[in-house]
């Protein structure tokens, strides 16, 4: 259509990603419970709606398949087709076109496969299903499929007074019907246009009766009113139908309601976030509320005497607690159920049984767990990664379970949970466990592990199959399961602050364990001083901190210095010859150890004093300067000084290098 | 010739004029053009930027955003020395990027007729000639007028400005 509807399509493409969740999701029901009315009728509006919006939208091959679709939904309905697993499955079949043709409309795929195939299919399903139930009485069908039962319709526009104020132009609206529907005679109604003098040109006074010929529905082609329809008189009469029972439809019965539409308006190349409204309400009181603080704060300064401190404290007070409000409503905003990551995985896990013939369950446990939104997006790829491999590799097929004494149909849990600043999400599986001795041999084989070096601890030979180029090789994700691209999903996982490990028992499954940052824009921090510099490290990165014994610490070959913290041995980072700062330590046993912890490999760092732990907000260094080694950021302290953050996993890295460096 | 009668004399001319601010750098004058200016503010301690360039001084909080504070001594080779409280930070914007600019201290502004600004003194280093981008005499002063742009978007050796 026009540049007006081009606006809303990014709005219409997350609402429609969200229908498509939610057909997927009811069919997936839908399978263990057939007779269900309930969900058959969700289905069927998810279609109904998508093919609404994609008309309204101006993508009508999307539009012409969900129509054959909603047809046969209609029919299913209706009882005239009965549902049978192949239905099932052309549905499904039918929900990944759809998907596919959203890809393309988006511009995200350069074509979809050709569906006409997959229409006949869907009709002759909900044509066959008549047959067989009610003998010859086809409905007429609705337009779409059979081009030739295009009808005449009547059509009264009334454009709402106000209608050009709020921005829409009749015209243009006007001109989009006419891409829609062939109009036979139009007609503009001048009757309310007053005398020259009492004209305002912002007024809307038009209206306009049109006939026209189109193969759409009523409500189709009401729909491209829809953004006036509120303060319009919008009315539609087929005109064959006129002389029995007028069927006019009511121009604000479209499919959407208008609460769903809350966040429509953004540029179409802007990322879009869809905000309950419960959420904007309580941000706005909140907002509302300090205005009222400041407001009595500038009561209680103004002619300020003594007498006026209780007040004056008072008003701060109630500020604080309001501004501290407001900053993690304002968080909140961003935070949407981590559910959107895992609803897709009942559909994978499905056909992966289907297709592998594996027995499986798929459990999952906090769903409601909120994560903001850009994680959300970062960790879909990997949790894919390790589901796929929790089925294709830990979970055993059914023989070899019931063989092993287990239950023949494998679990596989996925668990979402706060812990802290941080969000814990676990993928687990009943199945065979990780092959450590396999593991080991291959880490020796492979160089990460000297082949006379004692065996490390359990935790670091499991620690392995993370590491680049460990994955690949064939022989290991045969017989230990897990690999195919850990070292990927580190990498994403890391990208967003986010750790990954795990525990395993063998024979008895595997927890591969995610931690994330609850936001990406607060950080629970521990502030360390090194000479009269402070810096700040994210606490999910430490495990503890220690004051060495001097006979603690060794020089290994002469060159590597180490700790050993209750018989483990930790490579010693001197963070002020990391960042060529000047201590006031330089023996480790006189400062401070800080042990941390990234992604399997830990370090002990070297710093002259403990600050104090507390919420820092992430700022940028790149934005105005430049990626720095070893910085993850920076922050403000309370006193308006900037303190920078340290990049663990960056750091232990450039430590790994210095010491090969020095070899 | 205060800024005053040069922007008078800049009138008479009726050529077109641009405004620089002016700054000293081991008694040499600078300008740099005032649409990239976004404030000044007096020089206060910066927090260290480890693994940067030695111009680097480090970042500063600018109301919530971080600022890396380049000293232009040391960019331009110049001997440093300890900040005084003439000591400024001019603040620039360049290619949507905020920096500061630590100079010994900040002059006016002046308005310089296009017509009255020479091309670089040809000194043979190309660093220098990237860095200035012309020459102006203002009352008994030469102000060199810098390129800000290629000064802290360039990446590398220091300019060698020393007159």
């Amino acid at each position: 259509m026009n540049i007006d509807i081009s606006a809303f399509q990014q709005a219409f493409f997350d609402e429609a990603a969200d229908l498509i969740a939610d057909f997927e999701t009811n069919l997936l029901s839908l399978e263990d419970h057939p007779d269900s009315e309930e969900l058959l009728n969700t289905i069927f509006r998810c279609a109904h709606s998508i093919k609404g919006g994609s008309a309204t939208f101006g993508f009508p091959a999307i539009a012409k398949f969900t129509h054959s679709l909603e047809t046969l939904l209609d029919q299913v309905r209706d009882h005239k087709v009965i549902l049978t697993p192949e239905l099932t499955a052309l549905l499904f079949e039918a929900l990944d076109q759809v998907r596919q043709l959203f890809a393309v409309a988006k511009g995200e795929a350069a074509d979809a496969a050709d569906d006409a195939d997959l229409i006949r299919r869907l009709e002759s399903a909900a044509v066959g299903g008549v047959a067989a139930a009610v003998p010859a009485k086809a409905k007429p069908d609705e337009g779409w499929g059979v081009w030739s039962v295009a009808k005449r319709y009547r059509m009264h526009i009334a454009p709402g007074a106000d209608v050009l104020r709020k921005g829409a132009d009749p015209m243009l609206l006007l001109s989009g019907l006419a891409d829609e529907a062939d109009i036979l005679s139009i007609r503009c109604d001048e009757s309310r246009l007053p005398t020259l003098e009492a004209l305002d040109p912002e007024t809307c006074y038009l209206a306009w009766d049109l006939e026209l010929v189109s193969d759409r529905e009523p409500g189709a082609l009401l729909e491209a009113f829809d953004f006036i329809a509120e303060e319009s008189e919008i009315t539609i009469v087929e005109i064959e139908a006129e002389a029995q029972a007028p069927t006019a439809v009511e121009a604000a019965s479209g499919p959407r309601s208008s609460g769903e539409q809350t966040v429509a308006v953004a540029k179409p190349e802007a990322a879009t976030l869809r905000v309950s409204a419960d959420k904007l309400d309580r941000l706005i009181n909140l907002v509302g509320e300090m205005v009222i603080n400041q407001s009595m704060l500038s009561e209680a300064t103004q002619n300020f005497t003594t007498a006026k401190l209780p007040r004056l404290l008072e008003a701060v007070a109630s500020m604080e607690r309001a501004s501290r409000e407001l900053q993690e409503r304002a968080m909140a905003i961003r935070l949407v159920p981590i559910r959107q990551a895992f609803a897709r995985f009942p559909r994978l896990v499905r056909d992966f049984a289907a297709s592998s013939g594996k027995q499986i369950e798929l459990k999952t446990s906090g769903d409601e767990t909120e994560l903001d939104r850009t994680m959300i997006e970062a960790i879909a790829d990997p949790l894919m990664h390790l589901v796929r491999n929790s089925m294709d590799h830990g979970l055993e097929t059914t023989e070899e379970r019931i063989a092993a004494g287990k239950p023949a149909e494998g679990s596989l849990w996925l668990r979402a949970l706060q812990e802290g600043g941080n969000i814990i999400i676990e993928v687990a599986d009943d199945g065979r466990g990780l092959d450590r001795d396999r593991i080991l041999k291959k880490a020796r084989e492979r160089g990460l592990l000297a082949g006379d070096a004692p065996e490390p601890s359990n935790d670091t030979i499991y620690a392995y199959i993370f590491e680049p180029g460990f994955s690949t090789a064939a022989e290991v994700t045969d017989i230990s399961g897990r690999g195919v691209g850990m070292d990927i999903v580190r990498r994403s996982l890391q990208a967003v602050n986010g750790a990954i490990g795990l525990t395993t028992t063998p024979g008895q499954g595997t927890c591969i364990r995610i931690r994330l940052p609850l936001t990406m824009a607060i950080l629970e921090g521990l502030s360390l001083s090194v000479g009269n510099e402070v810096y700040v490290v994210a606490l999910t990165s430490i495990v503890e901190s220690i004051q060495p014994r001097s006979q603690d610490v060794h020089l290994l070959s002469g060159r590597d210095e180490v700790v050993s913290v209750r018989g483990e041995v930790l490579p010693l980072v001197r963070l002020h010859a990391i960042f060529g700062s000047e201590p006031n330590v330089t023996d480790p046993s006189q400062g401070l150890l800080v042990i941390l912890e990234n992604d399997g490999r830990k370090a002990a760092l070297l710093v002259d004093e403990l600050i104090g732990q507390s919420q820092v907000v992430i700022k940028s260094i790149e934005a105005n300067h430049r990626k720095v080694d070893g910085i993850a950021g920076a922050t403000i302290l309370g006193d308006g000084r900037v303190a920078l953050i340290l990049d663990v996993s960056q750091l232990l890295r450039m430590n790994a290098g210095l010491t090969a460096s020095a070899a | 010739m205060s800024a005053e009668e040069s922007t008078a004399h800049a009138n008479e001319a009726g050529g077109q004029t641009s405004q620089f601010l002016t700054f000293t750098l081991a008694g040499e004058e600078y300008g740099v053009d005032i649409l990239k200016v976004q404030e000044i503010k007096g020089y206060v301690a910066t927090t260290r930027v480890p693994n940067s360039p030695p111009e680097v001084v480090g970042v500063l909080n600018l109301r919530g955003t971080i600022v890396p504070i380049i000293d232009l001594r040391t960019k331009f080779g110049l001997e440093a020395i300890a900040y005084d409280a003439f000591a400024a930070i001019v603040v620039v914007v360049v290619e949507n990027q905020i920096k500061g600019m630590v100079v010994d201290r900040v002059s006016e502004v002046v308005s310089i007729p296009k017509a009255d600004i020479q091309p670089p003194a040809d000194c043979g280093s190309t660093a220098s000639a990237r860095a200035v981008s012309g020459m102006a005499q203002v009352g008994d002063k030469l102000v060199t007028l810098l390129d800000v742009e290629a000064i802290l978007l360039g990446q590398g050796e220091p300019a060698a400005l020393s007159a």
